[in-house]
């Protein structure tokens, strides 16, 4: 007895296993270059409807009878997988034979026409009819064939697979796509002459075979080279469109953040190429800017070649396997793109150390893979992290030219005026006088601004400093002693501790516990995770800040009136931004009570939402906006409060303005103080 | 009077913090439970030293997390320090009033700390009780929450405006709880590891209620 196979097991193999045509294709394709053909031409007729043909012919080494018995009919065995290269020292790409099933099956009947190397005068000739499988049980039922004939004169050694018939029809998509991965398929980049040459008859491949020649590298503003050596040892360098180079890294400089010995892979190239495309620096390049462009859209993307052929879906539309789109979204700054780089990473696999899917969808993700992935991703990082460094330096170098091309322009001006007529002379000076007068105030306005943040953000830093330093030694420190006062107390003089002891010491456990609340909630500021942009739901964000302000209110007999809407208004945004709206504003409500005779402390927190919009109402019980008008108020440094920073409400107005809303005051509002008007387009409620 | 459990005697506490002030306060709250206390006056080199020194200076620690503030008092942190006493079967208990401590503590190390007391004014009855379960972990009684199952856990994000900060999240324990971790917090061959989008599996023990008592240990790289 043995085990049999149904006919139906073709169709569920072919059919179901491939992953689309343009993979099937492929594979013959792939079967000619393990053939060593230098050539290799698929032919589509008709194909835009069904029962048209393919054809796909090539110079390769051709089949011998045992070759197409024991090789080609033979599913899921192919005799490359014992990884001998071949006569031209490739190493074999096909797989188990189920993508060339997959392909076979899309017509009806298969001609195949071999012509062995090895048998000069031989020609054979197979003929496989899918309809026979259908009226039989099992797939041996069919036999098969094979005529040999005698080679006609000047016929050269190759194979040419008829598929007749198709099934069904092969869309302009999808020949598209076929003739991308056909022309990325042996490196088209790379510049071997006894390279593999697929080519695809359709005016789609012409198109993009004249892109594909033309190739823009020569016009990339950046191009990196990293490799790996054959001990795991990396290296690499940044050249600019000059192949001037701009950075380069050793492996200790590479593998220093993850403090790595060796890449665990095996020895390989990875470059990217990559394009700014800033109309002021693209000059001087080989081509118009929208030549690259076209270029870089049409085969962007960094694709992986093992041992000389392509893997797919590496570097195609969609697939970012290095998660290049991602650092670029939270980092934008000098980060490549699949929009706006080309790259590829050669390596030579004799071991089989990359295993492909069966269903050609990459490769198995091993740890030798994951190696890859890393390395490529961290010369990515010390790439970005160079030209980070760079930008810096550059911003650096542009505010001191700045300065003094500001200067020069002076001069020139001043010059200028000279040589105009007496009468006009002195209305122009005097006008430019004033004009620079006026910038030099603003100037001088924003960097008195500037210092005044760098003033709060050092103050910040210090109480922040302290806030730890207070919680963690001086208060506990009181609080231990006066737990071991309260306790001894009540144990050995309980009827004393009770009327002497317990008010004084409540006293200093109610101080300890204040003054670890407001360390906390200076700290609380600080928490870094609020200020990554994330959904910030409005309410929770408020009662946050009144439950951390809580300590503080209460003793000042100050009342908070939290009135929201019935529903839960939230935006796109950080928590921080909408915390510092909220705490600055009753900062503001807190210093006015201060100036008020008004004993009743009053604030009042009201939400509404209208037309995607929360509007936030916050007004006290203070004395309202006096002295100052209600315009000024918004003003950096302007303020009525001794010693008061006038930043509070700025920073207020800065923020609302970031999250694209608006603010107002009203001098008097419902409490009889200021009431503040904070309008902020939500996402949803 | 002597703790006495699972036959284990615990007469002598070493108290540990780098603030003298701070180290008689811990020392008052082990007196009134009737124990006797040594306090460590440092410097400590490294936990290990520490531990070999311990030997018949007493018979259970307790620590502030943070002894690094005021110098040349210790290398490392109480974590490290109650976690090494846990190994060796010495009871330990970590104290702290830190408001960070739960984002900062090295989480692997969490499962040797069985008890983390967020005050630095613990009752005598509270450090009783603490060394007890300590004891009862040495003779295998672990709390459900205490108890580690072998648990996917997915890399959620890692946070580039901080150093070595991802997030992730225990689908087997709360799907919406973002949890804080370090990448220098684990093994060598983990690190590299660390991807958005990633799955992983380690140890934890998904029975806490609370992501602070949440430990990862015994990581796996498939």
């Amino acid at each position: 007895m043995k085990i049999r196979f149904a006919a139906d097991i073709l169709r569920r193999l072919g059919e179901e296993l491939n992953p689309s045509i343009d993979r099937g294709i492929l594979e013959l394709v792939k079967n000619s270059y393990d053939a060593d053909a230098l050539m290799c031409t698929v032919e589509l007729a008709n194909a835009d409807q069904p029962g048209g043909h393919i054809v796909i012919k090539d110079d390769g080494d051709g089949m011998t009878s045992h070759d197409i018995e024991d090789g080609w009919l033979v599913l899921g065995r192919s005799i490359k997988e014992q990884r001998t290269r071949t006569r031209l020292g490739r190493v074999p790409a096909g797989n188990k034979g189920l993508g060339r099933l997959a392909a076979l099956r899309m017509g009806s009947r298969v001609l195949l026409t071999t012509r062995p190397r090895t048998e000069k005068a031989s020609e054979y000739n197979l003929l496989i009819d899918w309809d026979e499988y259908k009226g039989v049980e099992l797939v041996d039922d069919v036999l098969l064939n094979l005529e040999p004939e005698p080679r006609r004169t000047g016929d050269k050694h190759g194979t040419e697979i008829q598929i007749e018939n198709l099934r069904s029809k092969i869309g302009r998509r999808e020949v598209k796509r076929l003739a991308r991965e056909m022309l990325l398929l042996a490196d088209p980049f790379g510049d071997d002459p006894k390279g593999f040459k697929p080519i695809l008859k359709a005016p789609e491949f012409e198109d993009l075979e004249a892109l594909v020649q033309n190739r823009y590298f020569q016009d990339a503003d950046f191009h990196l080279i990293a490799k790996i050596d054959k001990d795991g040892r990396v290296s690499a360098q940044v050249l600019d469109w000059r192949d001037a180079i701009l950075y380069s890294a050793d492996h200790d400089e590479l593998a220093s953040k993850k403090n790595k010995l060796r890449y665990a892979c095996p020895e390989l190239t990875f470059e990217l190429w990559t394009f700014l495309w800033r109309t002021s620096s693209f000059v001087a390049r080989s081509a118009p800017m929208k030549d690259s462009k076209a270029w870089v859209e049409a085969f962007g993307g960094v694709h992986i070649y093992q041992n000389g052929l392509r893997v797919t879906p590496y570097g195609d539309p969609g697939n970012d396997w290095l998660d290049m789109n991602l650092s670029r979204v939270r980092s934008p700054e000098e980060r490549p793109s699949t929009n706006n780089s080309i790259g590829r990473v050669l390596f030579n696999d004799a071991g089989s150390l990359l295993v492909q899917k069966t269903d050609r969808s990459g490769f198995i993700e091993s740890d030798t893979f994951l190696e890859i992935r890393d390395y490529a991703q961290d010369a990515l990082d010390w790439m970005a992290g160079r030209r980070m460094e760079e930008a810096q330096k550059r911003r650096e170098h542009e505010k001191a030219e700045v300065t003094s091309k500001t200067a020069e322009t002076r001069r020139q001006s001043d010059a200028a005026m000279e040589d105009l007529p007496k009468e006009a002379k002195e209305t122009i000076k005097k006008a430019f006088r004033d004009e620079r007068d006026a910038v030099d105030k603003e100037i001088q306005h924003y960097q008195q601004e500037i210092q005044l943040y760098r003033t709060l953000s050092t103050a910040g830093i210090t109480s922040a400093t302290f806030a730890h330093e207070s919680a963690g030694n001086p208060i506990k420190v009181i609080d231990q002693s006066i737990a071991t006062v309260e306790r001894r107390a009540r144990t050995h003089l309980p009827e004393v501790y009770e009327s002497q002891l317990k008010k004084p010491v409540d006293r200093i456990k109610g101080a300890t516990g204040s003054l670890s609340v407001l360390g906390k909630a200076t700290l609380k500021l600080l928490d870094h995770e609020k200020r990554r942009p994330a959904r910030v739901e409005i309410h929770e964000v408020i009662d946050k800040v009144l439950g951390t302000y809580a300590p503080f209110l209460d003793p000042r007999h100050i009342a908070v009136d939290a009135q929201y809407c019935d529903a839960s208004p939230y935006l796109r945004g950080s928590e921080a931004a909408v915390e510092s709206i909220v705490t600055n504003l009753i900062n503001n409500s807190v210093a006015a009570f201060e100036r008020s005779e008004n004993k009743e402390r009053k604030i009042l927190i009201k939400t509404e939402v209208t037309n995607g919009y929360l509007r936030l109402r916050v007004a006290d019980s203070g004395p309202g906006i006096e002295e100052i008008s209600k315009r000024e108020i918004w003003l950096p440094g302007r303020t009525t409060r001794k010693n008061g920073t006038g930043l509070g409400l700025t920073i207020v107005r800065d923020t609302v303005k970031d999250l694209g809303g608006e603010v107002d005051a009203i001098e008097h509002g419902e409490f009889g103080g200021a009431e503040i008007f904070i309008q902020l387009p939500i996402l949803g409620v | 009077m002597p703790i006495l459990t699972q036959g284990r005697r615990i007469n002598r506490v070493l108290v540990v913090d780098d603030e003298p002030g701070s180290r008689d306060g811990f020392s008052e709250s082990i007196e009134d439970l009737g124990l006797d206390v040594v306090c460590e006056p440092g410097p400590m080199d490294d936990p290990d030293s520490f531990i070999a020194s311990l030997c018949g200076k007493a018979d259970a620690v307790l620590s502030d997390f943070r002894l690094r503030v005021i110098g040349h008092y210790s290398n490392f942190d109480g974590d490290r320090l109650v976690a090494t006493c846990y190994q060796h079967q010495i009871p330990a208990l970590l104290c702290s009033s830190f408001t960070d401590a739960s984002t900062v503590i090295d989480r692997s190390l969490m499962r040797f700390i069985p008890v983390f007391l967020p005050t630095t004014t613990p009752q005598p009855e509270d450090i009783e009780a603490g060394f007890i379960r300590c004891v009862e972990e040495f003779a295998g009684n672990l709390p459900p929450s205490r108890r580690p199952w072998r648990t996917l856990i997915h890399i959620h994000d890692v946070d580039d405006s901080m150093e070595g900060l991802f997030h992730v999240i225990l689908p087997g324990w709360n799907v919406r709880e973002k949890i804080p971790l370090w990448r220098d917090h684990l093994p060598a061959n983990i690190q590299p590891l660390v991807q958005p989008g990633k799955w992983l599996h380690a140890q934890v023990n998904i029975g806490a209620e609370e992501y602070q008592d949440l430990y990862f240990d015994e990581w796996e790289t498939e």
